[in-house]
């Protein structure tokens, strides 16, 4: 990834604008998200604080009134005389009863129990039936304890009891308050949000109140268990936030109060989901755009570099197109300048080796004044023939030739003319080697007005005659054109031993030549590349039978004497 | 680049996750030492009460879990490493008494107020009420003949009409297996055989089940504990309860320490409170079961009862319920 980054302007400009699109946006989003839902977690919990202690209040104020007016009644005088009693209804004691316990008449009901847990006296509708077990439960509890006992009951609500002691302690009865479902629905009506649950559980965590109760059961062990496991309280199903408050010591009751919670697993997962799947499109949209942007602001960098990559290869004639104004463009327009002036410069040079080269040549050819060798070669003639030495006389009207061919200023001859000069040299060295070869020219006449480089035969025979024929006793030498794909095509070929494999490779391939044999052919190999293009020049095979073949390989041209080309 | 990453990567984490800003309750849950985690094969209507009374005499929170006595004693002995549970509370002796690794020895100081024939010598378990097994069956449909005998649950006249729970899963329906074997002539195996051809593959999962089944009319007869079958004839159901002329076992239901628990001195204050005499008399005047102690002699129907050997039930308790497994065509519990 890294490497990937780092291996192209583009992509640094690609991770740098995705990187800066798409953090702040996700980011962002992330941020709202979670902020919002602290917020509304926030203020759930300062309501729950505020509706629990105003519940608390509630509760507490009760509690403590039960505890007076328990003790109340469990000193007075009128309740002692009808325990001892121990008979009906008593009107006294039904007044005492009713004046004491009316502030909190609307919640709890008060009832009066003799030692073997039958109820004698209530504030209730009725007497219950069944007897309250003396010996367990609440009863010897509260025998046991000074004040008033608290318990939940049986099936939920809340009971308590306190022992009426008579003189020296013996035991007369127990004053019982119990707050039912209807008493606490009371008792908490209109103190907290209607949305919300209010629980009330004792010490151990078990229910007494609950304002809903067919759920009492699932809802209490569930918190309970979630407390010891020491887990967050989230109820049975998770869709609800508790917030518990304990209450004074002596109960070591626990008020919860359950509000619905706005971000529920279910919506949390949908917002989550939400929120993903927008993040993806986020992703796709920035991945698009961006990588659409690095590409075109990358454009003209990646330009300049394949251009300048262009020049490194040599290829001076590259020109780079821009329209743009700014530090690119200007860049731009600056590498095209730097090319042409570079090129022009290159050509400059050129020119200026070429006329160097030229007026070499022509030092050169002035220090030998050729009319004194032409003089010379011709006194050399006419003594072979006043001497009567035809030899003679044949060798230096040759050389004579050649040298005037040589050093004549045409670039180019016609092939005819080659053709002469290559006999000429045929001739002399027929001479050389005292006729152990014959040379056959088949030249067709329409291939004999074509132009070729001065004294671009001759090498390819030499090389026949010294490479070739030079050790044989009846040596063969055939020089004849072709054309092909309009080109022409000039073959000479010899009976010799033939090409060893090396030179062979080396010939034919213009890259791998060194310094060494065979120059004169290199030489016109080069010359006929260089003047006419790559795909011209020389190449050499041996042939099956023995011996090998050299061909040239040049343009068709004529001399321009207003005639249509044969071919 | 990579630390950006690494950064940009934390704070999306920080932002998109951490949705939940809940903590467990601090300040609520109750110390270590107060509390006590009890396995119970009891109906809720016997544990409830007590485990309340419990926690509301000692201040110790108590955490219930409830299954078959089979199921919790299997549980028990996947947990053995680390133990979850403090107290099994419940279960026959002959279950208990079969996997004694499973608990540690306590003899409570009121081991003396129990029956001689209730108490563990090795101290692995504690009685802590009886139940006799017997026999139930519909009024309605079961009019004349009505099953007397162990000997009636291998009758074919009553076979695919039986109601029996899966001694695996409960330890009372063991207990009446162990002692149908135990009384009835014959090889076990021909027995157990002989017993499953009759339930005809119809087999439940608890006392209560049973009792459901009878009631409904779904099954003609069954084999539960007393207190199942009388609670069900208080409640006013179809069931009619008979008890086995052979005589019936009356078998100890127990409870134990489990080896190596976090709060083995809370189980045996269990322990203790549930042997005081208020708490068997609580018992047997409103669970109605038969109190361990000696001094709470049930007064109602003295109980005709064969020697049931616990010993040999604990013994084979693996072997038999293997072969119950194998009979029961593998899968079936």
């Amino acid at each position: 990834m890294k490497k990937w980054i780092r291996s192209s302007f583009r992509n640094r400009i690609f991770i740098a604008m995705l990187l800066t699109a798409l953090a702040p946006l996700l980011l962002g989003g992330a941020l709202l998200l979670r902020l919002q839902v602290v917020r509304i977690e926030t203020d759930l919990a300062r309501q729950a604080e505020t509706q629990l202690a105003d519940l608390g209040d509630a509760l507490s104020g009760v509690l403590r009134s039960c505890e007076g007016i328990a003790a109340e009644l469990a000193d007075s005088t009128v309740v002692h005389s009808a325990l001892h009693r121990g008979g009906g209804g008593s009107r006294t004691l039904y007044q005492v009863l009713y004046r004491t316990t009316e502030p909190l008449r609307d919640y709890a009901r008060f009832d009066i129990y003799d030692t073997g847990g039958h109820c004698r006296y209530t504030t209730g509708t009725t007497l219950p039936a069944a007897p309250l077990d003396a010996g367990w439960g609440l009863l010897p509890a509260a025998r046991e304890a000074e004040g008033l006992v608290f318990r939940a009951g049986a099936d939920g609500g809340l009971t308590a009891a306190r022992a009426i002691r008579g003189y020296g302690g013996a035991s007369l009865g127990y004053i019982a308050v119990s707050i039912d479902q209807a008493g606490f629905v009371q008792l908490f009506g209109g103190r907290y949000s209607a949305v919300c649950e209010v629980l009330l559980l004792d010490g151990r965590w078990r229910t007494i109140y609950y304002s809903r109760p067919a759920q009492a059961r699932d809802t209490v062990d569930a918190l309970r268990t979630q407390l010891l496991a020491g887990q967050p309280l989230t109820g049975a199903d998770g869709e609800y936030r508790f917030s518990a408050a304990r209450q004074a010591e002596e109960t070591g009751f626990t008020l919860i109060l359950q509000q619905p919670r706005t971000f529920t697993g279910p919506v949390m997962n949908t917002l989550y989901l939400i929120s993903a799947v927008v993040g993806t499109l986020c992703v796709l949209l920035s991945l698009l755009c961006t990588w659409a942007l690095s590409r075109y602001l990358s454009r003209p960098v990646h330009q300049l570099d394949e251009a300048m990559g262009q020049v490194e290869r040599g290829r001076f004639d590259i020109h780079l197109e821009t329209r743009r104004a700014d530090e690119l463009g200007r860049l731009a327009a600056s590498f095209n300048r730097m090319t042409e002036e570079y090129r022009a410069n290159l050509e400059r040079n050129l020119r200026r080796q070429q006329e160097l080269n030229e007026t070499k040549l022509r030092m050169m050819q002035a220090q030998l004044n050729p009319h004194f060798l032409y003089n010379t070669l011709d006194t050399v003639k006419w003594l072979g023939v006043a001497h009567h030495v035809p030899q003679v006389a044949e060798l230096s009207t040759s050389l004579a030739a050649i040298l005037r061919a040589a050093i004549s200023g045409d670039d180019t001859v016609t092939l005819d003319r080659e053709l002469e000069l290559v006999e000429r040299y045929v001739d002399i060295q027929s001479i050389r080697f005292g006729d152990r070869f014959t040379c056959e020219v088949d030249v067709a006449e329409r291939y004999r007005g074509c132009l070729v480089p001065k004294l671009a035969l001759q090498p390819l025979v030499e090389n026949a005659i010294l490479h070739g024929v030079a050790d044989l006793e009846e040596g063969y030498i055939k020089l004849w054109a072709e054309d092909k794909d309009g080109d022409l095509l000039l073959n000479v070929s010899d009976n010799g031993p033939g090409i060893p494999a090396s030179i062979l490779e080396k010939l034919n391939n213009p890259d791998q030549r060194v310094e060494g044999g065979h120059l004169g052919l290199y030489n016109v190999d080069s010359i006929i590349r260089l003047h006419f293009g790559e795909r011209y020049g020389l190449s050499a095979a041996s042939l099956p039978g023995g011996g090998s073949r050299v061909t040239l390989r040049l343009p068709m041209r004529k001399e321009d004497r207003g005639e249509e080309p044969p071919c | 680049m990579r630390r950006l990453f690494t950064l940009v990567f934390l704070l999306l984490l920080l932002g998109g996750c951490g949705a939940s800003p809940e903590a467990p309750a601090e300040g609520f849950a109750p110390a270590e030492e107060e509390r006590l985690v009890v396995y119970t094969s009891h109906r809720e209507a016997v544990y409830r009460p007590i485990i309340q009374e419990f926690e509301n005499r000692t201040g110790i929170w108590v955490q219930v879990e409830t299954g078959g006595t089979g199921e919790l004693l299997d549980r028990l002995a996947a947990e053995a490493e680390s133990p979850a549970c403090d107290l099994l509370f419940g279960g026959g002796a002959d279950s208990l008494q079969s996997q004694p690794e499973l608990f540690e020895p306590y003899t409570s100081p009121l081991t003396d107020e129990i029956q001689p024939a209730f108490r563990c010598p090795e101290g692995t378990w504690t009685a802590f009420s009886s139940l006799p097994v017997v026999l139930i069956y519909n009024p309605v449909l079961v009019r004349s003949n009505p099953p007397d005998s162990w000997r009636s649950l291998l009758d074919p006249a009553w076979r695919g009409k039986i109601a029996f729970a899966s001694p695996v899963i409960s330890g009372s329906s063991y207990t009446a297996l162990a002692a149908m074997l135990q009384v009835l002539p014959g090889g076990d195996g021909d027995l157990l055989a002989a017993f499953l051809q009759n339930l005809d593959g119809q087999v439940l999962e608890s006392s209560s089940q049973v009792v459901n089944a009878v009631a409904d009319g779904s099954s003609y007869i069954g084999a539960i504990p007393e207190d199942v079958a009388l609670r069900a004839i208080a409640e006013g159901r179809d069931v009619a309860l008979l008890r086995p002329k052979e005589g019936t076992c009356l078998l100890p239901d127990g409870m134990a320490v489990v080896s190596g628990c976090a709060h083995g001195d809370n189980a045996r204050r269990f322990i203790d409170f549930a042997l005081r005499e208020d708490v068997q008399r609580y018992l047997s005047e409103h669970c109605l079961r038969r109190s361990a102690r000696e001094d709470l002699s049930w007064s109602e129907e003295p109980l005709d009862t064969f020697d049931y050997d616990l010993a040999w039930a604990s013994q084979q308790r693996e072997a038999l319920l293997e072969q119950w497994r194998a009979l029961s065509g593998g899968g079936a519990p």
